[in-house]
């Protein structure tokens, strides 16, 4: 008898879902460790195992990431998992990932006044003069200086003049 | 291809038939010496399927 796995990969060839041949072979495993993890769970645990692997493989093999509905953008939960799922690693590295990553951005900002996120823009001090400024209800005057994100340019030609 | 979700859906789990991938799990299941029966795959692994190729579809792209 023909394996699972074959039958399956011959399932979604024939879907004409629009994917690769090798993300169709991929998409084909996913499914396939899914039934067998399906499989192997405790009857009570097996439906939210079903929808916790059918959200994972729609994020890895979509282009469009989650918005989260009333939102318009990604939790940080929900980029955590995209991203994981993205570059084949478990949650936590991208999520450590992630920390590390808004970590450095203060403290080189701190330290060198500007910090440069490749493909996203550069976050530095303002060059402009500190202010005084305060509440004047009842706070003291307080020298007031300003930190600014540089979009890239790519960034900003795609997202603000509609260019692909 | 101009199929509304329902057509997509049915055409999805005829091709499924087609390739008797229902009879497959369950003989997945009994070598993996689990018994599970045949009505329970079609009502959940199945569905899971169908609708993550539909889910996919839907997303991927304009």
């Amino acid at each position: 008898m023909e394996a699972l796995k074959s039958k399956i990969r011959k399932w979604v060839k024939a879907s004409g879902v629009p994917l690769t041949s090798t993300e169709q072979t991929q998409l084909a495993n996913e499914l396939q460790d899914t039934i067998v993890s399906w499989l192997k769970a405790p009857p009570s645990k097996r439906e939210s195992l079903l929808r916790y692997r059918k959200h994972q493989i729609v994020l890895r093999f979509s282009d469009r990431p989650y918005v989260s509905p009333g939102h318009g953008g990604l939790t940080k939960t929900q980029l955590v998992r995209y991203l994981a799922s993205r570059v084949a690693t478990n949650n936590k590295t991208a999520l450590s990932f992630l920390d590390h990553l808004a970590e450095t951005a203060i403290k080189e900002t701190k330290k060198h006044g500007a910090f440069v996120v490749p493909g996203i823009g550069t976050l530095a001090h303002s060059y402009s003069k500190a202010k005084m400024g305060r509440n004047p209800k009842n706070a003291p005057a307080t020298n007031t200086k300003v930190v600014h994100f540089k979009v890239a340019k790519a960034i900003r030609d795609v997202v603000t003049r509609g260019k692909d | 291809m101009d199929e509304n979700p329902k057509q997509e859906r049915e055409r999805l789990e005829g091709l499924k038939d087609q390739y008797k991938l229902d009879e497959a799990i369950e003989q997945k299941a009994l070598r993996m010496r689990k018994n599970v029966p045949l009505s329970e795959i079609k009502a959940t692994v199945d569905d899971m399927m169908v609708e993550t190729l539909r889910e996919i579809r839907k997303r991927k792209g304009p």
